[in-house]
């Protein structure tokens, strides 16, 4: 009986021929070859690379400008509020449109919350920086607006940056 | 012909492993650090009043270009020369395309008359979208390709220098004023 089945196995063995075999490798090296130039063409080389912000759909733009500095405040300007770095500085009651507690009564384009955060940053650069003062202080700011967003809005932001010491501004676009 | 040798076999296997190693590290490693979507900037220095007199004053430009950005693509240009202004709109399309192309144009055609002057004054109504102004404003930042490069005159050497650049610094000019 034994016999029989030892038999059997052999002649299995012999219709399935041997149990290594060969992987056909040249598909995989090609697919690997192909995804490798996509991504080192994809690799990006700036020194300063911008985080978008999640919630905020930037513009498209033709700009092949980079960040040359690391030394610029992020101002993001979302559809739910401004902020700062991570920060929220102002909350909008509805979609887009600032609270009228926000605004300046005297000057309608001045936005005293967000100038007094901008301003304390400010004054820790000066604090760290001995060499800079009010009158050389020339700050930059990263506004991330979102694409839909009203000029109006952007301008308040941009007028306030500027009383703020902030008149380098740069505005974040996503590259075409 | 003592150099062929029939019965050499010319046949070899590739060592594809070593190969294989460096790829199967690659890839994963630049599947992390890849940024599929750049981002870039726009600069837009904001005018201050006293800078804007000094370099009035300092640098006398041939002429400033302003291009208004309103709503419903409603785009112009003004020209400010020697004290005159001169209003230049640009047609209106139903196709948004056809607007973009017809504002291309009119760019062009005040930068062959203006072709030291490299900064455009961008003045949009308060209700147009962010989207539509940095529109405009790619639209007239450089050449399109196939167009003949401008000449200029380098204030500096007095050589004559050719550039696809139109109009590539951008003032918000209305921040403060509105």
């Amino acid at each position: 009986m034994r016999a029989k089945a030892k038999r059997g196995m052999s002649r299995y063995l012999k219709t399935k021929g041997s149990s290594a075999f060969k992987i056909q490798i040249t598909s995989m090296v090609d697919m690997f070859v192909l995804l490798l130039i996509f991504l080192l063409m994809n690799y990006s080389t700036d020194k300063y690379i911008i985080t978008a912000s999640k919630n905020v759909n930037l513009p498209e733009s033709i700009s092949d400008m980079s960040s040359d500095s690391d030394k610029v405040v992020n101002v993001i300007v979302g559809r739910k509020g401004i902020y700062l770095e991570d920060e929220q500085i102002i909350e909008f009651q509805n979609e887009a449109r600032l609270p009228a507690s926000s605004i300046d009564e005297k000057d309608s384009s001045f936005l005293p919350k967000l100038f007094e955060t901008m301003d304390q940053v400010a004054e820790k650069v000066k604090a760290e920086n001995p060499e800079v003062t009010d009158k050389n202080f020339d700050g930059r700011v990263l506004i991330q607006a979102d694409r839909t967003l009203p000029y109006d809005l952007i301008r308040k932001v941009m007028y306030t940056s500027m009383m703020a010491g902030f008149s380098d501004v740069r505005l974040a676009v996503v590259g075409k | 012909m003592a150099s062929i040798d029939s019965d050499q076999d010319t046949s070899f296997d590739l060592n594809l492993a070593p190969f294989l190693d460096i790829i199967v590290s690659i890839v994963p490693l630049l599947l992390l650090v890849v940024a599929f979507s750049t981002t870039k900037i726009i600069e837009t220095p904001v005018p201050l009043v006293v800078e804007k007199a000094i370099q009035e004053l300092n640098k006398k430009p041939q002429a400033e270009v302003i291009l208004r950005v309103g709503n419903g693509n409603k785009l112009s240009f003004v020209t400010k020369s020697n004290g005159s202004e001169k209003f230049h709109a640009v047609a209106l399309s139903k196709e948004p395309t056809q607007i973009m192309d017809n504002l291309y144009a009119k760019a062009l055609e005040i930068k062959r008359q203006f072709p030291e002057v490299f900064n455009v004054s961008v003045e949009p109504d308060s209700d147009v979208e962010l989207n539509s102004i940095i529109g405009a404003i790619d639209v007239v930042r450089k050449l399109r390709t196939g167009e003949e490069q401008f000449k200029f005159k380098d204030p500096a050497t007095g050589d004559f220098l050719s550039t696809d650049l139109m109009f590539p610094k951008i003032t918000f000019s209305n921040v403060i004023e509105e």
